[in-house]
């Protein structure tokens, strides 16, 4: 049994135990909600997520997808347009945020997806909410970020309210970036040319997990729910082959990725469906001062690229001439 | 169960609770059934190899006593000796010989396909075996008495905080403090909790996260060359010692919370003036294990020097071969038993040089030569014990100090796999961590920050804290030393 000492010394740490937990816990709020009203939600696809909700009523042709979209699509030069990729989402994210955007807005008339391989095969699932689960629970439910992202219920909320939690990357990368930005100017004032050849075989070994090529059987799911969630609404379905260069195409059939099978696919999703079309880009432009790496357009490779893909729609008579 | 998980967050405070709540009589029952819950998360089959151990060296410890002659004596001494080095060759070294052989008997032609056992290491049993050997030899050595209370004992073996990865501790100090009736302390519980903080600031934030760096490099060494792979291995050596110390301050911490104390395992080691006082600030516990049980009883330095030489080295090389069965860990513990054996040898010669070339005028700048030489040549030697294979350590050798600038300029400018944040996040944080240390040298630092206002050392601890949350890696690593 305690003596009365040693009970007095229990009582004042539990008592001050308590106490220090709760001033802990609020200014761990406090500062977890600085983070997200001031950091996070300057992030480039949470600025998207305001623009998207501001101008739904305007927006008759969405762009979703991965980096190769976000990359490629300047909206500027494509009248009522609105592209919502971001690098690095995976089909499976690009369906939730078609549901979300579909349930906002009727006005959306033609849904441009992406239909590159690499996302296809792309076999890693658990990583891909890691860092945004904050972010993803406003298009989707809990229950689906769980059984999708593969982590636990428990994670899923802590991760999905307290987004500070293990951002110090963010953070961190945000509070350098003015000193990043002029390092880099600096260093690109200076630099030689990129050099394709290994830009493709970095990018094709990254996307294709060692040039292994199997469909991602998750993933094809959802390409083929938003497929079939754009065609249920009527809405008017295209798919883009966006550009790359002839260094990445080169390394990838050098290296074994089987796009025929793929190919194969996607023309048959095509011939059985009306009001679907493929558009292939892949070979756009050979001119590499258009490509900022092996498989993505710079800003004025952008600039030509959509003009060119708003003309070919009035062309196809896929959207009328404002 | 790993100390930086939430079932710990939740155990701990449970255990705390009811250990205080608990008349002294019955805390030895809570504590023993707390540990082997603590172990049998893990792998609950290991637990028996445990008790085996236990059941041995208490057996082994009663019979030495009662002993009338030195021959019964030793054979119960070898009794133990031989029952736990055979489950630690067994469970850990068994595959790694058999492949040697294999390797030898291949280079005369003799084909032989060596029985694989394929199990795995069971967690702590290196630390644990050696935990119990050295109850056995005090105990023969007369420095003891055999603990005739078997739950007391059982109690020494698997003491949770520290059973998986230390302190090694001796029965002196330990046994003893099962018997005392510990009252509450507030003061006493709020410094093992201070340390504990540390300890998982050390683990969570600075060693997972330099393990993300580490990691990458050294699975694939041959995509990397210069800047990466000098910055790779010298992020190795702070990842070791935050993982490990941090499991120590953490081990160390919960004792004190319950009134235990363990002891001291790292003494700020890379402000080591040399190797041998390196050995004396790291893993203090294995260190003195292997002087008091190995080196002394060859002889020591009470021999003639050659024969210092050869015990020297000899300690090394096992103390290598006690970290993994491995060849890396066998040339990191000859590279060290070299470097001891070489600054013995050269101790008057350097002497002299130092005096020649006048650094001796400046006590100062020698000290921080000393450091540097140090931590260049304990560094140099962690390569082998991180590299996965002998080409890749040779690999990395070769290939440190080439490409330099384009490496450098890949790692820092160019939009590189390897993230800048986190390497920028891991130098501030080492820089921090050893800010600290260098803090610690004048007083100790949970003295320091009780003599400062409560709101003062409320902001510091909620700021350590936050910065945890933030920046730390909680996809549950485990600790590096487990794998021993």
């Amino acid at each position: 049994m305690m003596e009365e000492n040693e009970k007095r010394d229990w009582i004042k740490f539990i008592k001050r135990i308590i106490l220090f937990s709760i001033i802990a816990v609020i200014c761990f709020l406090i500062v977890n909600s600085i983070y997200t009203n001031n950091i996070l939600i300057k992030k480039g696809a949470f600025r998207a997520e305001n623009v998207f909700i501001e101008n739904k009523d305007n927006i008759s042709i969405l762009f979703i997808g991965d980096s190769h979209p976000a990359n490629a699509i300047n909206s500027d030069f494509i009248p009522n347009s609105f592209n919502y990729a971001v690098g690095g989402e995976k089909y499976s994210q690009n369906f939730f945020k078609l549901r979300n955007a579909l349930k906002q807005t009727d006005n959306i008339k033609v849904i441009v997806m992406t239909v590159d391989l690499n996302s296809l095969t792309d076999q890693e699932e658990s990583n891909s909410f890691d860092c945004c689960i904050w972010y993803w629970k406003k298009f989707m439910t809990f229950k689906e970020i769980e059984s999708l992202a593969k982590i636990s219920k428990f994670d899923t909320y802590i991760v999905g309210y307290l987004p500070l939690i293990s951002s110090g990357d963010y953070i961190g990368s945000y509070l350098l970036d003015s000193l990043n930005k002029k390092i880099k100017t600096e260093y690109n004032s200076t630099k030689q040319e990129i050099n394709f050849t290994s830009s493709a075989e970095y990018e094709v070994r990254v996307q294709f997990s060692n040039y292994t090529s199997e469909l991602n059987t998750i993933q094809y799911k959802y390409f083929l729910k938003s497929f079939n969630l754009a065609k249920e609404k009527n809405k008017t379905i295209i798919l883009i082959n966006y550009p790359v260069t002839k260094e990445y195409i080169a390394e990838a059939e050098n290296g074994g990725v089987n796009f025929s099978q793929y190919n194969n696919l996607i023309k048959e999703l095509i011939e059985n469906n009306e009001e679907v079309y493929l558009l292939e880009y892949s070979n756009f432009t050979e001119e590499i001062k258009l490509y900022k790496d092996a498989d993505h357009l710079n800003n004025e490779g952008a600039e030509i690229f959509s003009k060119q893909l708003y003309e070919d729609l009035i062309d196809n008579k896929i959207v009328n001439e404002k | 169960m790993l100390f930086n998980s939430i079932h710990f967050l939740i155990f701990f405070p449970i255990v705390v609770f009811l250990y205080f709540k608990l008349s002294h009589k019955y805390r030895w029952i809570l504590l023993l059934i707390i540990s082997y819950y603590f172990y049998m998360s893990w792998k609950p089959e290991y637990a028996i190899l445990l008790l085996i151990s236990t059941v041995i060296d208490y057996a082994a410890g009663i019979q030495i006593t009662k002993s009338t002659t030195q021959i019964r004596k030793k054979i119960f001494l070898w009794i133990s000796i031989i029952s736990n080095f055979g489950m630690l060759f067994a469970f850990k070294y068994f595959t790694f010989f058999n492949e040697s052989l294999r390797e030898v008997l291949k280079l005369i032609s003799i084909d032989f396909s060596p029985l694989t056992l394929k199990v795995l290491l069971p967690v702590g049993i290196s630390f644990y075996t050696f935990q119990t050997l050295s109850y056995t030899i005090e105990v023969y050595r007369g420095k003891i008495n055999a603990e005739r209370h078997f739950g007391i004992y059982a109690v020494y073996v698997t003491f949770f905080p520290q059973l998986v990865a230390g302190p090694i501790e001796r029965a002196a100090n330990l046994l003893p403090q099962f018997f005392k009736e510990n009252k509450f302390e507030y003061q006493r519980a709020v410094d093992g909790l201070k340390l504990m903080l540390w300890g998982f600031f050390k683990k969570i934030v600075i060693a997972d996260r330099l393990a993300i760096f580490v990691n990458m490099v050294y699975n694939q060494p041959f995509e990397y060359t210069g800047v990466q792979l000098i910055l790779a291995t010298v992020f190795f050596g702070f990842q070791i010692y935050c993982d490990f110390s941090g499991y120590s301050d953490i081990a160390i911490g919960s004792a004190q919370v319950m009134g235990y104390s363990l002891m001291d395992n790292f003494k700020r080691p890379y402000f080591s003036k040399s190797i041998a006082e390196f050995w004396r600030r790291w893993h203090i516990s294995l260190s003195t294990w292997f002087k008091d049980y190995l080196y002394i009883p060859l002889g020591g330095n009470k021999l003639s020097v050659k024969r210092t030489y050869i015990n020297t080295f000899v300690v090394f090389l096992i103390s290598g071969l006690w970290h993994g069965a491995n060849w890396t860990f066998v040339i990191w513990g000859a590279l060290h038993g070299f470097y001891m054996v070489f600054a013995m040898w050269t101790k008057k010669i350097r002497k002299k040089f130092v005096e020649i070339i006048g650094l001796i005028k400046f006590p100062k700048f020698y000290k921080l030569v000393q450091v540097a030489i140090t931590f260049f040549l304990v560094t140099f030697a962690w390569i082998f014990f991180r590299a996965n294979k002998m080409s890749d350590a040779i690999y990395v050798i070769t290939h440190a100090f080439i490409n330099l600038k384009t490496s450098f300029i890949e790692l820092f400018l160019t939009s590189s796999k390897l993230s800048r944040i986190n390497v920028i996040i891991c130098i501030l944080m080492i820089l921090f961590m050893e800010c600290v240390h260098l803090m610690q040298r004048h007083t100790e630092m949970r003295k320091f920050l009780s003599s400062k206002a409560t709101y003062l050392r409320w902001t510091i601890y909620i700021l350590l804290i936050i910065a945890i949350l933030i920046f730390g890696m909680f996809n549950k690593t485990e600790f590096i030393y487990f794998q021993f």
